[in-house]
């Protein structure tokens, strides 16, 4: 049980630091983007290639940087006047569609078997009985970081405050003088930033196949709004949520495959989104 | 000829399945993504029944039936979510429908899915099954006529414009979608049973974003409430994927070639004609 228990917590790190992402990018642009799941597969593979065709480090980090940075301005660049004419649901239709050709792409170029980033099996560190794989810990560790990294970026920089403001009231903001497409072309890169490194950390967990991304999204996609859109207590604990719940019943149950997951994460949601609509803790207020 | 019939019977399933897609995303606006649950869910339906031993006619019935329910749930989920949460949820239901597929195996098959897919009798020859598509796709786009021109689609435009202004002249937005998801739902049940008529083989590659994207695709091409656009629309997207038959690819690639040319002709026409789907009122 505590053995699921820790899966859980890495899974559910990393779907929260994707949700993370998307609550970023939805602060500023009001736009669901599908594209970052499929952009974290597609950097995730790019670090898998540079490794294969043995670069060096220095070449390794630059092409998975400049593939990350790429991906990101791509992703602006399809959203940005779809955002600006505030067509929401046409940027959501714009970045599904980028997720596919995305995928599409990796499933040409790399085929679709399983590929692992590092051959081999991975070191696992124990702790007692209990054991945890060195990406696992990696991923906590790195969840942490990047929450308190956000919070202290978000709360504390001036960045943040434009940020913040363009959440609340874009318009207003862009009155008082904030470039607001420069603060949604920087958020972009930084949820790609962010998307590449759970897509790296999701393909040494386990391993890359090109819908990875896909799966992924679905799920941050699912904790954030279960979560409510605009509450990040919420996000939080809905990721772990939609994780937990599925594992444990699987752990539980004999004879029932980790391939049931999405189909128990899809009802644990239906049920948490048919009794809070609107999020776990925010309440529904009126719309004048 | 063979060739020549199953691009028409495939020009005729994708009108069918269009029919019901056109009303919620074109004309409603309301993006259900939820379809190829639907289409997927009465095609298993009714080939576990089928080939269980149940009668045909009792198989069409039961595969109808159980989408018509899928379409009641996705309707409620839509009365209770924001239009965002549902278009997500919907998507995310495509993904955990051919999780379920691919799990289930000793119902569905699994990935390896089921062959000797069982068909009416009368169903001998691929024209004869053109003929009855044909004949299908010809009541469905008549029933859309009609639809647009009464006050049921006069309101479903309206819905698209304003759902406060629908409401506040005594239309309820929500029953309005819930009717058109429903029907959505029930058109693509009808899509996949002729469909895997034709084929004669379900695996869980069958829907899902396969259908999504040309769907989606003649959904945004064909946005105005004009039925001969939509049949257009759904000619030009069916036959389109076709020009790859003339480059040597390999067949492994062929199947995520289609998905590509889709997406990105998606794209294009998004950023394109995106001015054309939002209400024709102007934004003072």
């Amino acid at each position: 049980m505590v053995q699921i228990l820790i899966y859980s917590f890495v899974m559910g790190t990393q779907v929260l630091l994707l949700a993370l992402a998307l609550f970023l990018v939805y602060s500023v642009s009001k736009v669901q983007n599908f594209a970052l799941g499929a952009i974290g597969a597609g950097i995730a593979y790019a670090l898998y290639f540079s490794i294969s065709a043995h670069l060096q480090i220095v070449w390794t980090i630059l092409l998975t940087i400049g593939v990350s940075v790429v991906l990101g301005i791509i992703n602006f660049l399809l959203n940005e006047r779809l955002t600006r004419k505030q067509e929401h649901l046409f940027a959501l239709l714009t970045s599904f569609s980028f997720a596919i050709v995305l995928e599409s792409l990796i499933s040409i170029v790399f085929g679709t078997d399983g590929k692992n980033i590092i051959p081999g099996i991975l070191p696992v560190y124990e702790f007692g009985v209990f054991q945890i794989p060195i990406p696992g810990l990696i991923t906590i560790c790195f969840g942490v970081m990047i929450a308190v990294l956000l919070f202290f970026f978000v709360h504390f920089t001036p960045w943040g405050r434009m940020l913040r403001a363009i959440a609340e009231n874009s318009f207003s903001a862009e009155s008082s003088g904030v470039d607001s497409k420069k603060v949604r072309f920087l958020v972009y890169i930084v949820g790609s930033f962010i998307a590449g490194a759970i897509g790296i950390l999701a393909g040494l967990n386990t391993a890359l196949t090109p819908t990875m991304g896909f799966q992924l999204i679905i799920m941050a996609f699912i904790a954030f709004l279960v979560g409510g859109v605009s509450d990040i207590r919420g996000t939080v604990i809905a990721s772990y949520l939609v994780v937990l719940i599925p594992e444990t019943i699987i752990g539980s149950l004999e004879g029932v495959s980790l391939n049931w997951k999405m189909v128990l994460v899809f009802a644990v949601a239906s049920i948490l989104l048919g009794l809070r609509p609107n999020g776990l803790f925010v309440r529904e207020s009126r719309k004048s | 000829m063979g060739y020549f019939y199953t691009q028409i019977a495939r020009f005729f399933e994708n009108l069918i399945i269009e029919t019901g897609q056109h009303l919620s995303i074109s004309i409603a606006g309301i993006l259900f993504l939820g379809f190829p649950v639907s289409f997927s869910l009465s095609a298993y339906t009714f080939t576990i029944l089928g080939k269980g031993g149940v009668a045909i006619s009792l198989a069409i019935i039961a595969a109808l039936f159980s989408s018509l329910v899928l379409g009641v749930l996705f309707s409620l989920l839509y009365r209770r979510l924001s239009s965002d949460t549902f278009v997500v949820f919907t998507l995310a239901s495509v993904l955990a429908f051919d999780a379920l597929l691919r799990s289930w195996d000793s119902v569905t098959g699994g990935v390896l899915g089921i062959a000797g897919v069982p068909k009416p009798a009368f169903l001998s020859s691929l024209l004869t099954l053109v003929v009855l598509e044909g004949v299908i796709a010809i009541v469905f786009l008549l029933s859309e006529y009609f639809v647009l021109k009464s006050p049921l689609g006069r309101m479903l435009q309206a819905h698209k414009e304003d759902t406060t202004l629908l409401d506040s002249l005594g239309c309820n937005s929500r029953t309005v979608g819930s009717l058109v998801i429903i029907f959505a739902s029930f058109v693509s049940a009808v899509g996949g049973i002729v469909v895997i008529w034709r084929i004669q083989f379900l695996d869980p590659t069958l829907g899902g974003i396969p259908l999504l994207l040309p769907m989606l695709t003649i959904s945004i091409l064909a946005m105005r409430p004009r039925i001969r656009w939509m049949a257009i629309a759904t000619l030009f997207v069916t036959l389109l994927p076709e020009i790859l038959r003339f480059f040597p690819f390999p067949s492994t690639i062929i199947g995520h070639l289609r998905l590509l040319f889709y997406s990105c002709f998606l794209i294009v026409l998004v950023r394109r004609l995106s001015s054309g789907y939002t209400s024709e009122k102007r934004s003072i």
